[in-house]
């Protein structure tokens, strides 16, 4: 075995060290891009559920409100109608948008 | 043969006076013999750097493939972490207008809330005729629709 035979089988060695410290920063990083790209669904979701419980919580506040004066005065009627259904229209966006980022973070 | 015995066989020729005509045709012959040698060594000695040569060829060969693999990976590295680097900030945006839309949501409500929390005495008010109350709900209908507008 020459001195080149030699330096060929170390430089074999080298490149396949090389190709599995390679290997595993790339997985590594698939992995933390992968992580990454979870959390930031999670988050997305868990900003979405707290503006649904808040537009909850604001059409229930309205239905209560709008009962209580038709209760101190029946023949007056209140139209915000308007008020209500951009509520309800934002609530169906968030429902969607909630569902379509579930199922990318699936 | 010995040398001891070439010797002999020389001073034999000498003493009969023979010219020594064989030496001649010996020294031509190993003239020939060491060209054939050296002809020999040169073509060993150009197969050798030939071989070095090869040898070499494959030594630099598998540095770039080492150096590429290297390169390619750290390629890759880079360009994955530009690509996490976009998905945080792409979350962050995402999150931050929807905490902005949740805050209007939220800062609408009270508006409208409040103003029908002020409703509520007038209709309550025994004094007051339902016209008036009729005036008095249109007109806060009004002023809920602009605050919710102006928002």
């Amino acid at each position: 075995m020459n001195k080149f035979e030699i330096i060929h089988i170390v430089l074999t060695l080298i490149e396949h060290n090389e190709i599995d410290k390679a290997k595993k920063v790339i997985s590594e990083k698939q992995r933390e891009l992968r992580l990454v790209e979870v959390k930031g669904v999670r988050e997305e979701i868990n900003e979405i559920i707290r503006s649904i419980k808040d537009i909850d919580k604001e059409l229930l506040i309205f239905k209560l409100k709008k009962m209580k004066l038709y209760e101190l005065c029946p023949d007056v009627s209140l139209n915000l109608q308007g008020y209500f259904n951009q509520l309800e229209k934002t609530r169906a966006r968030l429902v969607k948008q909630k569902m379509m980022l579930a199922k990318q973070k699936g | 043969m010995s040398n001891r015995r070439r010797s002999l066989d020389l001073e034999e020729v000498v003493y009969k006076g023979e010219i020594i005509d064989g030496n001649v045709a010996t020294s031509q012959k190993q003239d020939n013999e060491l060209e054939k040698i050296q002809i020999n060594n040169n073509h060993e000695l150009n197969m050798k750097k030939v071989e070095t040569v090869t040898d070499l060829v494959k030594v630099g060969s598998k540095i770039v493939d080492i150096i590429s693999v290297r390169q390619t990976s750290k390629a890759k590295v880079l360009e994955m972490d530009a690509e996490i680097r976009r998905f945080k900030a792409e979350t962050k945006r995402e999150v931050a207008t929807l905490n902005e839309n949740r805050k209007t949501i939220v800062s609408k409500g009270e508006i409208v809330s409040g103003i029908l929390g002020k409703l509520a005495p007038i209709l309550m008010n025994k004094d007051l005729d339902l016209e008036s109350k009729k005036i008095a709900a249109e007109t806060f209908e009004r002023m809920i629709i602009e605050a919710i507008e102006n928002e």
